[in-house]
């Protein structure tokens, strides 16, 4: 017994601090609103610090925080719930959000290996940044099937929308962009899950366009992306 | 003093049921997740299960507005309330690729930045502008119809 807790309690330690450095990130960003300091990216730093500080080797960290990472299943799920409350909404607007969500998974897919090649990046970077806007599973998989390293594009998808969860407000507001409906599609569609917290985080009609942004996003990187590979575009 | 202590036994019951609802609608998400992750391989696109089980719970809250619905949707704010949250142990995984991506830092991250606000905008942008429009055209219509302002 324990033995057991010996080898337990350190590891779900990580499940615990990760949840009270989140805590402590959110109290500081309320406090001190400032768009770069958003609580997801806060949260990374302070605990890749923490783990190099500690020489504590990632897989011992991803087993220790694995609660946290498996209720992201059902946290996405939950995004259906602002989705079905708008659904008639999202019927009305269909069009809009066909045209505006091909275009913006277009721009995302072809302008991420065109700037790395202008800036003279290899393509090996290029091919795994074609399916960053997807949520990280969906990238990762088209990353497999286009022949470009998973692992990068995952790393590339989450940064993508740690960017964009920062720049949103900012950014959009710059840009005149006050329609909710606007403001969460444009967020699911280029930052994906983490896209569309910070959309949830604004409004609730909001987060049900980012939660459409993101399934459909994944559906169009899925089709279009190995078909702009194919014609040479990426 | 009475009345504090009305409050909390009134409070207790209430605040039991909210639990007990929070842990079925918390059930029904799970359930939604198994049957979105048992149809995806069904589709012609690769899908996470998770987005399959989104739209399941999509179709059961449109379908459906009993007690069902209510815990769902209760559980489903909750959990969407510390969504970023979940986020964090994959993000963290970054610091395993600091590798391959050694000496291309600056041009990944300028095309990460570029990229991500380009497609951030542009879907922004689209949007306003294509609802914008139709919001006029149907003015347009009913003003035809209806025949004064």
């Amino acid at each position: 017994m324990s033995e057991v807790l010996h080898g337990m309690l350190p590891e779900f330690g990580f499940t615990a601090a990760t949840m009270l450095i989140f805590e402590a990130a959110l109290w500081m960003t309320r406090r001190v609103e400032h768009p770069a300091l958003n609580p997801t990216l806060l949260t990374i730093l302070v605990i890749m610090a923490g783990l190099a500080a500690g020489r504590v080797p990632y897989p011992t960290y991803a087993r220790g925080s694995e609660p946290l990472a498996w209720l992201l299943g059902p946290a996405t799920v939950a995004l259906g719930v602002p989705l079905a409350r708008n659904l008639s909404a999202i019927i009305r607007d269909s069009a809009a959000i066909f045209v505006s969500l091909t275009s913006g998974a277009l721009t995302a897919a072809i302008s991420g290996p065109l700037v790395l090649k202008v800036l003279g990046g290899t393509s090996v970077l290029g091919l795994a940044m074609a399916p960053k806007a997807a949520t990280t599973p969906i990238a990762m998989v088209v990353a497999q099937e286009i022949g470009a390293s998973p692992s990068l594009a995952a790393v590339f998808a989450i940064a993508g929308g740690v960017i964009v969860a920062i720049a949103a407000r900012p950014l959009l507001g710059w840009f005149g962009i006050e329609d909710h409906r606007a403001f969460g599609l444009a967020a699911g569609v280029a930052g994906s899950g983490i896209g569309a917290a910070e959309a949830v985080a604004r409004d609730p009609e909001a987060g049900a366009y980012a939660a459409l942004g993101v399934g459909l996003t994944a559906l169009a990187t899925a089709l279009v992306v190995p078909a702009l590979v194919a014609l040479g575009v990426v | 003093m009475r009345r504090i202590a009305e409050v909390r036994t009134e409070g207790l019951v209430p605040a039991a049921r909210r639990a007990g609802r929070l842990i079925f609608g918390f059930l029904v998400m799970l359930a939604c997740l198994e049957v979105g992750g048992a149809l995806a391989p069904l589709l012609p696109v690769r899908l996470p299960g998770a987005l399959m089980g989104m739209v399941v719970l999509a179709a059961l809250l449109t379908a459906h507005r009993g007690r069902v619905a209510v815990a769902a949707s209760e559980a489903g704010t909750l959990l969407m309330r510390r969504y970023a949250l979940f986020f964090v142990p994959a993000g963290v995984g970054v610091m395993t690729s600091f590798g391959p991506l050694r000496g291309a830092w600056p041009a990944v991250v300028t095309a990460l930045i570029v990229s991500s606000l380009l497609a951030l905008v542009v879907t922004g942008l689209t949007m306003q502008l294509v609802l914008g429009l139709q919001a006029r055209s149907r003015r347009a219509v009913l003003q035809v119809v209806c025949g004064h302002e």
